[in-house]
């Protein structure tokens, strides 16, 4: 072989291996950076790293606008609005207190995870994990004892989620659309009444010094799904696929667990701060009448084709035979 | 008997020798630190408690040094580093300015997030996070230098690890990484409890390598010099080697453990059991230049000789033997295993000797004459006249030694420090130093807030905290410290800007501030510092001193101030790896000290018994405390403090010391009880003994002073001193003692009353 054949062999070789550095996989997750959920993914992704020797780089980026920009992730979880875009048996599980507690949401969970699955398949998503991402609470400035309190009540709606904001109409409420940092002040000023989050949300967002109340009954239960775009997975090699669906929903499940572990902290948190819980059972008759409400919303939200009725009968089943149901 | 009966002895010893053999073969070193201490040891229980309630770490700390470490590329490689160390055995954490979270925002706005961004960062965002990083304070000394020219990387290690060769796993692992991870421009190096030990263990090899040539060499051309035969050199050095042999097997057999104390236990026994040898030979070679049948030398030898190495043994050995009150469970083991191997030296001396000699041929009186070193027969002689003529001159250059030795003594501090115990060419020393220069100090001292459930998890509990971190923080030699107030004041200030206070003022805000400390995994910081029930409170105090005297120092100070300021239903306790040493070496250090009391009490009591007079016994007494004095003098003098190292030559000396006292007042009491005055017992007594007393002292002292070029510091004080007090012995066991017996008339003969 001549000089510039050797040459030419090196460079190959040098440019082969430069190639092996894999470009990262992004991939959207709604907590931010200095979350112990982030840093539970990073470590995850480090140990991908380490089993492939570098073949699967994984980035986790803060993404707390789970409906934009998403075109470009990998991966993201789904929840709230992104998951109800893509998946319609996902806003069935959304139904106000269609679940009362984990055993319930994760009976309806497993019931749903097949469809929820066959949605996002069609849109071009593979499923990691379904998760339970614990309940969100109807928190808010006066006392909310029964349905007929929420009338005229200004509720808090993301801004940009005309989901939830359709959603929350089906209440009897009016939806106020602001971003997250807008809410406590708009608590202060009166320009919002209420609104239903997960405690620690209530919690970041400061809104636990402005609000009154919590309803002592979670109101909507928080369902989520890991997912890859099928066309990244598929192009892995079928080792490194069946490693990142394990160690991804094993660190997401881990991380859905202890968001729920810390549900119930945060309720002390709301309480030691002076937010008075609401009990639903306090007087005879009011459990029938926010079941009653919540049928009433499911059937509105039935006839407004936000959800299937096949879904809602088969999510009634679903609770009615959970372990812990009705 | 032993001569008929020499086949079966021969057996007998050989088969028990090769037993003993196989059992020493088994030992194996090892080192506890938990071991060491009693569980019933009011202060290792407290720190038990601590370990439960807090856990416990053993920072392993790699340094990064640069023009500045807030160079894009710096940081960038302070961050593969960082990333690198999470992978080493055992590591629980790995925190630097590369993994640490700071709180950024203000109101609902805050939040913890990483304090460097995607690295590399651009040069101006470094220049920001260079001014974010030395504006907060808990991080300066810790994770960066006030000057921003060092970073450290904190690897947390669990606390007291029994199984040492872990710890050496991270050493090595660390090592590793640090080469793979080589940048110009930057200085890397490590330091903390175990890569010190590993570099300590290092030194320890190379020293026990060097040492097993040089100390026998020394010796070996001692033995040479003294009877400049061959026999000369291996009959002590077989009748050396047996009992060793022995009392390790024993020693292991009882299920001891090789450490830095029980490593001691061969040299203790072979030096004692050489001084019984050379004695041995000594008066064999006499009486042989006077008597002509071998075995009638050999009978008369262990005649005289038994009685007197058997009291020499055993006032060794209890010397030794005193150690077993000793706190520390090494000591203990050195203390018994010493005593038995010294009286087995003992026994099997007297029977190992006569019996290789019964077998070798005689040495003619010629060659004896040949052989004897006339300068050092003229010496004693002098010595013998200047004694027997003496009157002041002994007793004053007595005074004279004892008032100096009184000087230094008014002058001796107790004090340790174990990072002296390295030399400075050692890595992890001067990364030490260079941790010293830049951060804070790294003695740590643990002060535990007790009080009722619930106490600190409410504002005042807080601010109880912040009091008494406040005067600590005012206390000389006080670097650092460390509370959960660090936690909750920087999170609580940015949720609430308009605060009036640094600290959550309601038990609603200290239950949010835990709450999103766990959201951003970092509970673990709050728990590490407050128990979940918030009954206990630790405030981590970084100390600037070095040694345990100062250590002490501030822990008293610190007490007191616990005392004065505090509420009165809270407790404050200290502890922590470095406050247990320091407190524990100063207990050992007195306990040595009684018990070296205790011993020249007991061998004063059993010299006084088995010479059949309190006088004698006083009198054969004065000669070995003197030495000891004196070393602890010269220690006052030169600056050596007295430490559990250096403690020890008040047994190791008056132990070997009292041997040559006990062969002079007994040559003396012989020639006494046969009828010669109390001159010419002097001179006999010098003439017969002195020989051997010198062979023995100058060779043992020459041995202990080879260790003056061990790289331990410890160990050249510890070598140095012996031989100093060995050889004053032998100058005062020449002069002094038997001018005592002179001057008391000591052993006087029936008739002559």
């Amino acid at each position: 072989m001549n000089r510039a054949g050797a040459f030419l062999l090196a460079l190959g070789l040098v440019v082969a291996a430069a190639g092996e550095t894999s470009e990262p996989l992004r991939f959207g997750a709604p907590w931010p950076l200095g979350s112990k959920a982030m840093a539970d993914l990073q470590a995850a992704a480090r140990r991908l790293a380490r089993q492939t020797d570098g073949r699967l780089n994984l980035r986790f980026v803060e993404q707390m606008d789970l409906g934009a920009g998403d075109e470009s992730l990998a991966g993201m979880l789904l929840a709230g609005e992104s998951l109800f875009r893509r998946s319609p048996a996902a806003r069935v599980l959304a139904l106000p207190m269609l679940a009362g507690n984990a055993s319930e949401s994760a009976a309806l969970l497993a019931g749903f995870a097949d469809a929820m699955a066959a949605d996002l398949d069609g849109d071009g998503w593979a499923v990691l994990a379904t998760l339970d991402l614990g309940f969100a609470y109807l928190v808010s400035m006066r006392p909310i004892a029964r349905p007929a309190d929420l009338e005229s009540l200004r509720f808090w709606v993301p801004a940009g989620d005309s989901d939830s904001l359709r959603v929350f109409e089906s209440f009897g409420v009016r939806g106020v659309p602001l971003e997250a940092r807008a809410v406590r002040d708009a608590l202060r000023t009166g320009e919002l009444d209420a609104l239903a989050v997960p405690p620690l949300g209530a919690i970041v967002m400061q809104c636990h010094v402005e609000v009154r109340h919590v309803l002592d009954d979670p109101l909507v239960h928080l369902a989520g799904v890991a997912a890859m775009r099928r066309g990244v997975l598929e192009r892995m090699d079928p080792t490194d696929r069946r490693l990142v669906q394990e160690e991804l929903a094993a660190a997401f499940e881990a991380i859905a667990a202890d968001l729920r572990r810390q549900e119930s902290e945060s309720l002390e948190v709301l309480i030691l701060s002076g937010v008075a819980r609401t009990p639903v059972e306090a007087e005879e008759g009011r459990r029938a009448e926010w079941d009653a409400w919540a049928r009433e919303v499911a059937d509105r939200l039935v006839a407004g084709g936000h959800v299937s009725a096949d879904g809602v009968a088969q999510a009634r089943r679903l609770r009615e035979s959970s372990p812990g149901g009705p | 008997m032993l001569h008929s009966a020499r086949i079966p002895i021969w057996v007998g010893l050989g088969g028990l020798t090769l037993f003993f053999a196989a059992q020493a073969a088994r030992l194996r070193p090892e080192w506890s630190e938990q071991a060491e201490l009693s569980a019933r040891d009011p202060h290792y229980a407290e720190f038990q408690r601590f370990r439960e309630r807090f856990g416990g770490h053993d920072h392993l700390i790699v340094l990064v040094q640069a023009d500045t470490v807030f160079d894009p590329a710096v940081l960038a490689h302070l961050a593969d580093v960082s990333e690198a160390l999470r992978d080493i055995p055992l590591a629980t954490d790995v925190v630097s300015l590369a993994t640490v979270p700071i709180v950024r925002g203000t109101g609902e706005a805050a939040r913890m997030e990483p304090f460097l961004p995607d690295l590399p960062p651009t040069p101006d965002v470094a220049k920001d996070l260079a001014r974010e990083a030395l504006g907060h304070e808990p991080w300066i000394g810790t994770l960066v230098s006030a000057d921003g020219r060092t970073a450290a990387i904190n690897v947390l290690l669990p606390a007291m690890n029994d199984d040492i060769g872990h710890r050496l796993e991270a050493v090595a692992a660390v090592e590793e990484i640090l080469a793979k991870h080589r940048r110009p421009g930057t200085v890397v190096t490590f330091t903390g409890f175990s890569p010190l030990a590993h570099d300590m263990l290092r030194a320890i090899n190379h020293d026990l390598l060097r040492f097993s040539f040089l100390m026998p060499l020394v010796v070996l051309i001692c033995l040479w010099r003294a009877f400049r035969t061959w026999r000369g050199i291996w009959l002590p050095t077989l009748t050396v080697a047996v009992p060793v042999v022995w009392t390790l097997g024993l020693f292991n057999l009882a299920e001891g453990s090789l450490n830095a104390a029980t490593a001691m236990l061969p040299t203790l026994v072979a030096v004692n059991g050489l001084s019984y040898a050379i004695h041995f030979l000594n008066d064999y070679h006499l009486a042989c230049a006077r008597t002509g049948d071998v075995r009638e030398v050999l009978v008369g030898s262990v005649r005289r000789m038994g009685p007197a190495l058997g009291m020499a043994a055993l006032t060794t050995a209890i010397g030794f033997g005193t150690l077993v009150f000793a706190e520390m469970r090494s000591l203990r083991e050195l203390g018994w295993a010493t005593a038995v191997g010294i009286l087995m030296a003992y026994g099997l001396g007297m029977v190992l000797m006569p019996l290789l000699l019964s077998g070798l041929p005689r040495p003619s009186p010629a060659a004896l004459r040949h052989r004897e070193l006339y300068w050092l027969r003229a010496g004693l002689g002098r010595i013998a006249a200047f004694v027997n003529r003496d009157r002041w001159k002994t007793p004053a250059a007595l005074a004279l030694l004892a008032a100096l030795a009184a000087i230094g003594i008014s002058r001796i501090t107790a004090d340790m420090d174990m990072t002296q115990y390295l030399p400075e060419s050692m890595p992890s020393k001067r990364s030490l130093r260079t941790l010293q220069e830049t951060m804070a100090g790294f003695q740590m001292l643990e002060v535990v807030l007790d009080a009722q459930p619930g106490t600190f998890l409410q504002p005042d509990g807080l601010h109880q905290i912040e009091l008494m971190a406040e005067r600590m923080a005012g206390l000389e030699g006080v670097d650092k410290v460390a509370t959960v107030n660090d936690f909750y004041g920087e999170l609580h200030r940015a949720r609430h800007p308009g605060a009036p206070g640094r600290l959550p003022e309601t038990p609603g805000q200290i239950a949010e501030t835990r709450l999103l400390l766990a959201s951003a995994g970092r509970r673990h910081l709050a728990d590490a510092f407050v128990t979940p029930d918030g009954a206990v409170a630790r405030l981590s105090v970084r100390l600037g001193c070095e040694g345990t005297a100062e250590h002490l120092r501030l822990a008293r100070q610190i007490e007191a101030l616990g005392g004065h300021e505090l509420a009165p239903d809270i407790r404050v306790s200290l502890t922590g790896v470095t406050h247990l040493f320091a407190v524990k070496i100063h207990a050992l250090t007195r306990s040595l000290f009684r018990s070296f009391g205790l011993t020249f009490l007991m061998i004063t009591v059993l010299f006084s018994v088995l010479l059949r007079s309190p006088k004698a016994g006083i009198c054969a007494m004065v000669p070995n405390i003197l030495p000891v004095v004196a070393g602890f003098g010269l220690m006052g003098a030169i600056g050596i403090s007295l430490n559990a190292a250096t403690v020890m030559i008040a047994s190791v000396g008056i132990g070997i010391a009292v041997d040559d006292t006990v062969h002079l007042v007994l040559r003396y009491r012989r020639e006494r009880v046969a009828g010669r005055s109390p001159n010419s017992s002097v001179r006999h007594a010098l003439l017969g003994t002195g020989r051997a007393l010198v062979y023995s002292s100058v060779g043992l002292a020459a041995g202990f002073a080879s260790l003056g070029v061990s790289q331990f510091r410890p160990n050249r004080e510890f070598g140095l001193l012996v031989a100093f007090v060995l050889l004053v012995a032998l100058a005062v066991d020449l002069f002094v003692t038997p001018y005592l017996m002179r001057l008391f008339n000591l052993f006087e003969p029936p008739e002559a009353e």
